[in-house]
């Protein structure tokens, strides 16, 4: 019981201490929880990305449609709609048709809408009634009937929608009968590869946080070893003087899990403005997983008690540990190389030829081996100052510091070292992983040219159609065409057949001389022989076949040449004008209407896009706007500029706690710094000083962070047997960052310096 | 063994050094440095900037281990002691001021003064009971509420006496006790000082350079390149 209340009076004095002080006192403790609020705040984003990603998989998995036949149930015919890019805005869309009362309805929508009429997201909803979807407005002819909720939504920032057809065409059609949403066998697999990279990118971004909340508990750390000295003076024990400073460094502590909390409540408010990359989240799905809360309530304090504690060790020990400060013992080495030999060994044991991949180790393998770069910087400055000698006023001035404690420098830029370091060892993982998924395709741009698709139409409205198109001010031409498929009745052998009129073709191929009734043989592999009989089918409804004999005439094409314009898909096969076929009925085909513009302006494209709207789901324009990736492709574009967004974050918190850190260290120094200016240094002097003090360690920990990310980055490739290859621009770039980053520092210490070095600083009482 | 187990017979010296070495790296600081004193007695050590009082001093309060010789308190060797009974003892035996004070910035004067009673667990209100009667007896009792950065040098110092003898020590330790303080302050802080030691039967180890503020010790020991000699007081 005794114990008991020796440790609550010591750790009450130890906050006693830590809130005193006046103005400097509670100046001190705001800017430690400030740095402990952000770390924390960040931790708990980190602690919220399990919710969020399986808030994101829920959702996804609420919104498949299933084609599981429920008795009782009419189908909802259910069909994409090919609207899935306006002006660089990703649109997922369906064309929905119920067949009875009883069709089930999307999540999110209580009313299917009817023919014509839209169920819309509010993201898009706010898209049409702005300026900026004045052109989309007319792809929704009988305008928005209902807005679908959240729980039919992957997120706010997502435009989907819902358009009402009264008709359908079928399964060939891409018209599928659904019968129920929440298809649970919809779950997309994550590939290791993207797996890898969330889950090195999430380790590598909050590990600096704890180096940062370390960092924190280190601020006016000169001022506190004074302080408990005193104490120890008067006759506090070590163990007494221990607990004061665990009451200390606890009330910072504590009040920046507060700040934290708050910092993340107010940053949740914004969570459903942010967009990234096509991906948003609700607020509602911002939660962080209640164990990982109680892990950082325990870990952050518990950190930031330990490091207290390592820091005042000497302190502790000796009472007049700062009042006779003789030469620093010299670090040593080896004991900092084990984290980095134990985390390359924990990683050596994973993947690779075995293809085990255990995650809990390889975050531990990550951690352990980027522990190392805080731990060998302390060791790397001292022995690099040691030689420095010579130079201006200010450089002396810096090294000399330097020198005497290399320490609390180091330190400050250690969370800096370990962003870079993990930075450069995701954009390994990125450049090779990417090497590997495949490129990802970007926006393929406008390309002045719209092709649409037409199904169920005669060929009489195809070329209605083509006129009215043609007849557009935004149109220089148009190239109607239907496409088939001819096969050898015996071999079964088959190839494309086009049949388009002497213009179209004329304008796409160099044909030399065309007349109706003119066939054409383009390009390599099968083809029939000219006179042969061969079967014409469509490609969507196989079931639909004629008998046609290829004419006598059909002579040879050259497959692309010097056509007025190249086409967007290229023609091969059988080439045939509507004459070939006088006499026989041919089977419905796919028909398009290729549509040459006259500029590659959005808004031309839009105006053929809604002139063929009456068409309703028959027609799918194609502007070559929309992105075609794989699922794959874009879980690792997401992966990818999530963790650049995340290294974007955590660089500039870095550069925060730097701040912080370097402000504290002026007003640490002020009286020194007071005594230097009346003495005649000049200001710019002191300025210059302090950045060779912020320059000095940043450069070693640029080093050392581009060696180890390095390193790491080609590791963790080998974990996954992808080929080493670094991204050497984003190498440069996150480096630059981070010279511009104490740049900034130093200029932002300005204000503090001028103010520490007034005479005023001198008074002693 | 604890601070308790201490002899208590007059006869023996109640600090004693005997022949103290101590280096800093090369330097060193003390070269068979040796003192005595009596309960109630002031000594000066005295001597120019450099030649070891203020280590001796350290030494004798256990707060620095020489590196040969043996410091003695009321018979106990302080360099068998543990840390733990050595903080005891400057809890409870001994006093300490120094050239600033070495007060506490973050408490009030009063919390200053009775910082060494609730280290030794006393309860908050009698420490602080006993704090304002040493704090009105050096006449500083205007500054209770007040933290160091906002007094006078003169008022600080006078705390840092307050607090040195609030646990009522058998030695109170004074490294330049006047040096920050101009010489009508320094004059009145050593008077409360000394009348107040007296008072308690308190010694008083003094290290000072100036002649006039040793002037108030019984008696003036003068160490120079690490070696004590004691000096024959013509007053």
């Amino acid at each position: 019981m005794h114990t008991f209340f020796s440790w609550q009076r010591d750790l009450a004095l130890g906050v006693r201490l830590a809130a005193g002080g006046g103005r400097r006192g509670w100046i001190r403790l705001g800017l430690t929880a400030l740095g402990i609020g952000f770390a924390v705040g960040v931790l708990l984003i980190g602690a919220s990305v399990p919710t969020i990603v399986a808030g994101q998989s829920a959702r996804g998995m609420a919104q498949s449609a299933s084609t599981v036949v429920l008795p009782g149930v009419d189908p909802l015919y259910f069909r994409n709609s090919a609207l899935d890019d306006y002006r660089g805005v990703r649109l997922t869309g369906y064309w929905v048709s119920p067949s009875g009362p009883s069709s089930p309805k999307p999540p999110g929508v209580d009313k299917l809408p009817g023919a014509g009429e839209a169920v819309v997201s509010p993201a898009l909803a706010d898209l049409l009634a702005s300026e900026a979807g004045a052109a989309l407005r007319p792809r929704f002819p009988n305008g928005v009937i209902g807005v679908i909720a959240d729980n039919g939504l992957k997120g706010p920032a997502e435009y989907r929608f819902y358009v009402g057809t009264p008709d359908h065409g079928t399964i060939d059609q891409g018209w599928n009968p659904v019968y129920s949403f929440g298809d649970i066998d919809a779950v997309h697999e994550v590939v290791p590869a993207v797996w890898l990279l969330a889950v090195v990118g999430l380790v590598a971004l909050l590990f600096p946080v704890l180096v940062f909340v370390s960092t924190s508990t280190r601020l006016a750390g000169a001022a506190r070893d004074r302080r408990l000295a005193a104490l120890r003076l008067v006759g506090g024990s070590a163990r007494q003087v221990r607990r004061i400073a665990t009451g200390e460094a606890l009330l910072g502590t504590v009040v920046g899990l507060f700040v934290g909390a708050v910092l993340f409540l107010l940053g949740r408010g914004f969570v459903e403005q942010i967009d990234l990359f096509g991906v948003s989240a609700f607020a509602a799905d911002v939660l962080p997983v209640p164990a990982l809360v109680g892990v950082i309530v325990v870990a952050v304090p518990a950190l930031a008690v330990v490091s207290s504690l390592i820091a005042m060790r000497r302190t502790a020990v000796e009472p007049l540990g700062v009042v006779r400060l003789g030469r620093p013992a010299r670090r040593r080495l080896w004991w900092r190389l084990v984290p980095v030999v134990i985390g390359l060994a924990l990683l050596l044991s994973q993947g690779g030829a075995s293809g085990a991949m255990r995650t809990d180790v390889l975050v531990a393998g990550v951690c352990t081996f980027l522990l190392g770069v805080p731990l060998l910087l302390p060791w790397l400055l001292e022995r690099t100052v040691v030689h420095l000698v010579g130079g201006a006023t200010s450089w002396q001035l810096a090294i000399r510091r330097m020198q005497l404690d290399s320490g609390t420098p180091a330190r400050v830029v250690g969370g800096i070292a370990v962003v870079l370091a993990g930075g450069i060892a995701l954009q390994s993982v990125i450049a090779g992983v990417g090497a590997s998924v495949g490129a990802p395709m970007e926006r393929a741009g406008l390309t002045g040219r719209s092709n649409v698709q037409l199904a169920d139409v005669s060929v009489e409205d195809l070329e209605v159609w083509a006129s009215r198109l043609r007849g557009l001010p935004a149109v220089r031409g148009v190239l109607p065409q239907t496409t088939l498929q001819v096969s050898d009745p015996g071999s079964g052998e088959s190839t494309q057949l086009t049949i388009a009129s002497c213009e179209s073709l004329l304008a796409r191929l160099p044909l030399g001389h065309c007349s109706d009734g003119d066939a054409f043989l383009v390009g390599s592999g099968w083809s029939p022989r000219p006179g042969q009989q061969v079967v014409v089918r469509s490609y969507s409804q196989s079931r639909s076949t004629a008998p046609w004999m290829l004419p006598i005439s059909t002579a040879s094409a050259v497959q692309i040449g010097s056509g007025t314009a190249a086409p967007q898909t290229p023609l091969f096969g059988v080439l045939a004008t509507p004459g070939a076929f006088r006499g026989m009925t041919v089977p419905q085909g796919d028909m398009s209407i290729q549509v040459q513009l006259r500029d590659s302006d959005p808004a031309s494209a839009d105006q053929v896009a809604n002139a063929v709207t009456a068409l309703g789901w028959r027609a799918q324009v194609d502007d070559g706007g929309a992105t075609t990736v794989s699922d794959q492709v874009r879980q690792f574009r997401t992966v990818r500029n999530a963790v650049l967004l995340g290294s974007g974050i955590t660089l500039l918190l870095a550069g925060a706690s730097l701040l912080v850190l370097a402000v504290e260290q002026v007003r640490e120094r002020r009286r020194q710094l007071a005594v230097l200016a009346a003495s005649g240094v000049p200001v710019r002097t002191l300025a210059r000083s302090i950045l060779w003090q912020n320059l000095v360690p940043v450069l070693i920990a640029t080093a050392v962070a581009v060696l180890t990310g390095l390193v790491l980055g080609a590791f963790l490739l080998g974990v996954i047997s992808r080929p080493v290859v670094f991204d050497w621009a984003g190498v440069v770039l996150l480096t630059s960052s981070a010279a511009a980053l104490v740049l900034g520092v130093t200029a932002a210490t300005l204000p503090t310096l001028r103010r520490a070095s007034r005479p005023v600083e001198l008074r002693a009482e | 063994m604890n601070a308790g187990a201490l002899i208590t017979d007059e006869s023996v010296a109640l600090l004693e050094a005997i022949d103290l070495r101590k280096s800093f790296g090369p330097t060193p600081a003390l070269d068979g440095a040796g003192l005595r004193m009596h309960a109630g007695e002031v000594v000066a050590v005295m001597g120019p900037s450099g030649s070891g009082k203020s280590t001796l001093l350290h030494c004798l309060a256990g707060i620095l281990q020489p590196d040969s010789g043996q410091v003695l308190y009321r018979g106990a060797e302080l360099s068998a002691m543990s840390d733990g009974v050595r903080s005891e003892l400057r809890r409870t035996e001994f006093g300490f001021v120094f050239q600033f004070g070495q007060l506490v910035p973050e408490l009030t004067s009063l919390e200053n003064v009775a910082l060494p009673l609730r280290l030794g667990g006393m309860r908050r209100k009698e420490a602080e009971s006993r704090a304002t009667e040493w704090l009105e007896r050096l006449e500083v009792a205007d500054v209770a509420a007040k933290r160091p950065g906002e007094t006078s040098g003169g008022q600080g110092q006078r705390v840092a006496v307050a607090r040195a003898l609030v646990t009522g020590p058998k030695v109170v330790f004074a490294d330049e006790p006047t040096g920050a303080l101009d010489s009508l302050n320094g004059e009145r802080v050593m008077q409360l000082l000394v009348a107040a030691a007296k008072d308690t039967n308190a010694a008083v180890v003094l290290v000072t350079h100036e002649p006039r503020v040793a002037a108030y010790s019984d008696r003036e020991v003068v160490v120079r390149d690490g070696k004590s000699r004691e000096v024959e007081l013509a007053r």
